[in-house]
């Protein structure tokens, strides 16, 4: 029985150990994807600014056309 | 109230001290405290949701309907018009130019044939009549260069025209090849991220599985203790053993409850996968739909660097109105062939239908009879005419293409509609349904999204929404500006709602907290 009882402790050391490790373990996962949703944000705004650019660029000329007409 | 007065509503004064409350309204009350945490992240998720998704839709929508705008050619069309009226007057300018040149030597002909006449007849002609006939010749050669110097003029007009033409065609595909090239930008930044996603959760998943197996270790531990318990007698040992019993009883719900934390980690990032894949198929529709298309013959796009594809843009310069025409004519006849084409196929498949005497034939929402006994007793008896016969395969024959010349353009109608429904889709009023749709079962934000729709459908969303900071949503969400924002252009739009939005915004507020 004292060998159980010493297994059992054994077990409970090493689920606490891997319960106290997870919560980081977690946090460190999502701290990447955190960053790589932050970058490909950033990135998708960046590239939705460029498309705005390009877009009005070709509406002034479409309205200098129009003038001209 | 008039709308005038709503637009000058300035933030201080909708916010809550300045906004006679009941208590329950009050910012940051208990109660709403409570209803924030009953709501929990999963409304946090949801409204940046509502935002991401109203903006990329938005976004994507806007440009879409301006690319078509482009292409729609109106303003191109005005310019054909005019380089096709001016081409007219041109050649109307040039044919009385010829005229009037060729007048002079016309009146010399005429003249010395005149002179000729006088002289073998000894009829004196007038003396005044080569000064006369000078002067008309004159007047000849200043209309000639009258017709010239306008036909000049128009040569310079229809060069800056076509210029103009030329330079915006080629502006306008170049945008948007240049614009269909950030389109597959953001579908590698998406893959960038669902990549990075992937891994997490493959290490999600790796540590689920150890979470099982230590479960699995603690329950087997347990089981085999309470199998010693039934045979020890000492009751200070039973107790010890409960104890540990207990006690792995208790990290057993531990390991549970944190288990769980990393199972709703694995559904978010699975159900944001599934966001990112269906983003990049829409990017990839509005690519495929966008695209310039290249032209036949021509080569290949041209890797310019390591994934990104040179537009395939046509030499607008090198078009002349020639050119533009036996493209329309080539379009033109490209689609008849392809009209006859289709066709040709439902003919057959109906004559394939008689000639083995099925009931009838359907495609396209119509029922074409093809028995042998409608076609025998109906179709050939009205028209007198004897099965078999060279003139009853004649008439078949054309009554197939009839028949699928009807299915056809009720395929083409459906083809149209669903066109429609797509550009619908596309749309505000599309974007509006389908945000509530989405939102329907959601009701507890059911008003939260009402004022989002009715602020979606204000006359200056576009502007006034890109000022909204969500850009920033994903992670250094700025909720104070942006509900502040938001707040007050949906005050703009309702004013009677602005203590029950200012309620909502607060429970928004807190959740971001």
């Amino acid at each position: 029985m004292q060998q159980a009882l010493q297994k059992t402790n054994d077990l409970l050391k090493e689920v606490r150990e891997f319960l106290d490790t997870s919560r980081t373990y977690l946090d460190e996962i999502l701290k990447e994807v955190t960053a790589a949703e932050k970058e490909n944000g950033t990135r998708q705004a960046e590239l939705d600014n460029e498309i705005e650019k390009i877009a009005d660029d070709v509406d002034s000329s479409l309205l200098d056309l129009a003038e001209d007409l | 109230m008039p709308k005038e007065i709503h637009h000058n509503i300035k933030p201080e004064a909708v916010k809550p001290e300045t906004t006679p409350k009941s208590p329950s309204e009050t910012a940051f009350s208990p109660e709403n405290k409570q209803r924030a945490d009953r709501l929990g992240s999963s409304a946090k998720e949801l409204i940046m949701g509502v935002f991401r998704s109203a903006s990329e839709k938005i976004q994507d929508s806007r440009i879409g309907a301006k690319i078509t705008a482009w292409f729609s050619g109106k303003i191109t069309q005005g310019v054909e018009q005019k380089i096709n009226a001016l081409s007219a007057q041109k050649s109307t300018f040039e044919g009385k130019s010829a005229e009037h040149s060729a007048a002079p030597g016309k009146i010399e002909q005429e003249y010395a044939d005149l002179e000729k006449l006088a002289k073998e007849r000894g009829i004196p002609l007038d003396p005044n009549l080569a000064g006369k006939l000078n002067q008309e010749k004159k007047a000849h050669q200043q209309q000639v260069e009258k017709y010239q110097s306008q036909v000049k003029q128009i040569d310079e007009q229809l060069g800056s025209l076509s210029e103009k033409r030329n330079k915006y065609q080629e502006k306008r595909e170049t945008a948007v090849g240049k614009i269909c090239q950030k389109w597959e930008g953001k579908i590698a930044g998406n893959n960038a991220e669902k990549a990075a996603k992937e891994g997490a959760l493959e290490k999600i998943n790796s540590k689920l599985e150890e979470f099982n197996q230590n479960k699995g270790r603690l329950t087997d531990n347990i089981a085999e203790l309470e199998n010693m318990l039934s045979g020890i007698s000492s009751k200070a040992l039973q107790k010890e053993v409960q104890k540990a019993i207990k006690t792995q009883e208790q990290e057993l719900k531990r390991l549970e409850k944190e288990e769980r934390s990393f199972q709703k980690e694995k559904e978010g990032l699975e159900k944001s996968m599934d966001r990112l894949d269906r983003k990049n198929k829409k990017l990839e529709r509005h690519i495929e739909k966008y695209k310039p298309k290249k032209a036949a013959g021509e080569a290949e796009p041209q890797m310019t660097r390591a994934g990104e594809r040179a537009p395939v843009i046509r030499r607008a310069e090198e078009m002349t109105l020639q050119d533009v025409l036996a493209s329309v004519q080539a379009s033109r006849e490209k689609r008849r062939e392809q009209r006859e084409g289709e066709i040709r196929k439902i003919a057959q498949a109906i004559y394939d239908a008689r000639i083995v005497g099925k009931d009838n034939y359907s495609e396209a929402g119509i029922t074409v009879p093809t028995s042998w006994d409608y076609v025998d007793n109906v179709l050939l008896k009205k028209e007198n005419l004897t099965p078999g016969s060279p003139e009853a395969t004649e008439f078949m024959k054309k009554w197939d293409w009839e028949q699928a010349e009807k299915i056809y353009e009720a395929k083409m109608k459906q083809e149209e509609q669903g066109l429609e429904e797509d550009y619908e889709e596309r749309t505000e009023a599309g974007l509006r349904r389908r945000l509530g749709e989405q939102m329907k079962n959601k009701e507890r934000f059911g008003y939260f999204v009402d004022q989002w729709n009715s602020y979606l459908s204000g006359k200056n969303r576009d502007l006034e929404l890109r000022n909204v900071p969500y850009g920033e949503l994903d992670q250094d969400f700025a909720p104070e500006e942006a509900l502040e924002k938001i707040k007050n252009l949906l005050i703009k739009e309702k004013p009677q709602e602005q203590r029950r939005i200012n309620v909502q915004a607060e429970i928004v507020r807190y959740l971001f907290q």
